[in-house]
């Protein structure tokens, strides 16, 4: 039966977008790069069953690798039902500054920005991995990204990989180190990617803010890590 | 002269059917003595907030008993200023707060409606019942060619003329990335916001709550979704399908809880 309303156009889901950020730096060489590829490889299929439950929203991923530049993988966040992850291999600096510098341009629903909707509705997840140190001055393309309202609302998890990692840095980033998660080996490093995609997805799309606070004092969102996630086998890195 | 006509729905979202939940939004048309009024509230959904419909229940009545003395009280000419506006706000959240205060003394929370909070959201919601009642409130009023909006959390309050659609009230960077301002709130009175317009006779006015506004891709689409309204608002089957409509709205869009009013001028 016909309604007077038919013609209506631009009818769309709410979309969130999940963000990761991963150091492919010379040190990520071998086995790490190796799980990271694994991991990501496997994400999709994850992140695919748990939307299968949630018709509330859509999906989208992004990533950016960096190590002397930084470079996405796509031209635009591309829907969990499409995305296929390309191995990627390690290469030399770990120059975070101008990863979170390019991350500041698309968080933006101006052109080239990867924000869309009509409202700034769910705000994003981003999961940035890295084992090492920054080879270049982070903090001014930190300071910067932390006034963008997605980054500053959005959900901010890290995984610090290996001993070396820079878990102060990690901190910073994510804004508390209880949503950084330090890994060892492979199998972890595995299982914790595969956990904060789906939990920070999880978190996204069920649009998690709520009442404001007075200023800026709106809670952080923090991940809670079950206590068997980690083997904490410390042979591998 | 100019002929208004007015309505208010709401209707309850897909997700909330899916999950056997309440509608969580209110709303209503008043056609006074020499005014119209639209309001629309939404109830939060978070899990604080297990009451919220019974808080836009109230956010309605509060203005149902109200509206007519505020009107009155501002004279032949609809002498509005700022000042009237802001006591009338004030009185707004009073009035609201006693009546959740008397819905709280006389049902308590019981253990059913507090077993799924978190620690932290059960001491903030024994700490200050009020947030389980949470709602926004927005109100359009139009009296003696003017146009008065009042709004306190998100939805959207939209002018519509022959030339144009537009949102009179400036953008709030509280109620963005899925944050909202309150009736429950202890910042309320100074988080409300509010707008009077000047020489509207041929204006037509729509209050929103946000479940529709994020079922469009963007604002354009969501403004011409009301032109196609205010082009339809006479035919006889426009309310029945625009309720059939919003329930598509959600299931394609939101999956949120949809309330649409409208004060609507032929010019």
């Amino acid at each position: 039966m016909s309604n007077i309303f038919d013609k209506v156009e631009g009818i769309a889901k709410r979309t969130a977008t999940v963000f990761f950020i991963i150091d492919q730096s010379g040190s990520m060489a071998g086995v790490k790069i190796g799980a990271v590829n694994h991991a990501m490889g496997e994400v999709a299929n994850e992140l695919k069953k748990l939307m299968e439950d949630n018709a509330d929203a859509n999906l989208e991923l992004a990533v950016l690798t960096f190590s002397q530049d930084a470079k996405w993988m796509s031209s635009a966040p591309v829907s969990v039902d499409n995305f296929h992850w390309e191995n990627i291999d390690a290469l030399n600096m770990t120059n975070l500054g101008v990863a979170i510098d390019e991350l500041c341009k698309k968080l933006s629903k101006d052109k080239g920005g990867f924000m869309k909707g009509a409202k700034e509705s769910y705000a994003p997840a981003f999961i940035l991995m890295s084992d090492g140190m920054p080879t270049d001055n982070y903090q001014v393309a930190l300071k910067k990204i932390q006034s963008n309202g997605w980054f500053k609302y959005g959900i901010k998890t890290a995984v610090a990989i290996g001993d070396d990692a820079d878990k102060n840095m990690l901190a910073e980033f994510t804004g508390t180190i209880e949503n950084v998660i330090e890994v060892h080996n492979s199998k972890d490093l595995i299982k914790v990617i595969k956990f904060l995609s789906v939990t920070s997805s999880c978190i996204a799309t069920k649009g998690a803010s709520g009442v404001s606070k007075a200023g800026d004092d709106n809670d952080l969102i923090v991940i809670t890590q079950p206590d068997d996630l980690l083997d904490d086998d410390y042979s591998e890195f | 002269m100019t002929k208004n006509c007015g309505f208010a729905t709401s209707i309850i979202g897909a997700s909330h059917i899916r999950k056997q939940i309440p509608c969580q939004d209110n709303s209503c048309y008043i056609k006074g003595k020499g005014y119209e009024t639209v309001v629309v509230s939404d109830g939060h959904g978070g899990a604080k907030h297990f009451r919220s419909q019974f808080g836009s229940e109230f956010a309605v009545q509060v203005v149902k008993e109200t509206i007519g003395s505020f009107v009155a009280a501002l004279g032949d000419n609809a002498n509005v200023t700022d000042e009237k506006i802001n006591e009338y706000e004030k009185s707004i959240i009073f009035l609201w707060r006693s009546k959740v205060e008397k819905d709280f003394e006389k049902k308590p929370f019981t253990d059913l409606e507090l077993k799924d909070l978190s620690p932290n959201e059960n001491k903030e919601v024994n700490e200050d019942f009020h947030l389980a009642y949470g709602a926004t409130f927005l109100c359009g009023l139009k009296v003696k060619g003017k146009i008065i909006f009042m709004q306190l959390g998100d939805g959207n309050c939209v002018i519509m003329d022959n030339h144009k659609t537009y949102e009179p009230l400036e953008d709030d960077d509280r109620l963005k990335y899925g944050f909202t301002t309150s009736l429950c709130s202890q910042t309320a009175i100074s988080d409300f916001r509010h707008i009077i317009l000047h020489d509207c006779e041929k204006c037509s006015l729509f209050l929103t709550s946000d479940g529709i506004i994020n079922s469009f891709e963007n604002v354009d689409a969501f403004y011409k979704f009301l032109r196609i309204v205010c082009d339809n608002i006479k035919s006889k089957e426009f309310l029945s399908d625009l309720n059939v409509f919003l329930q598509e709205l959600s299931t394609r869009g939101s999956s949120d809880d949809m309330s649409l009013t409208a004060i609507y001028s032929e010019g």
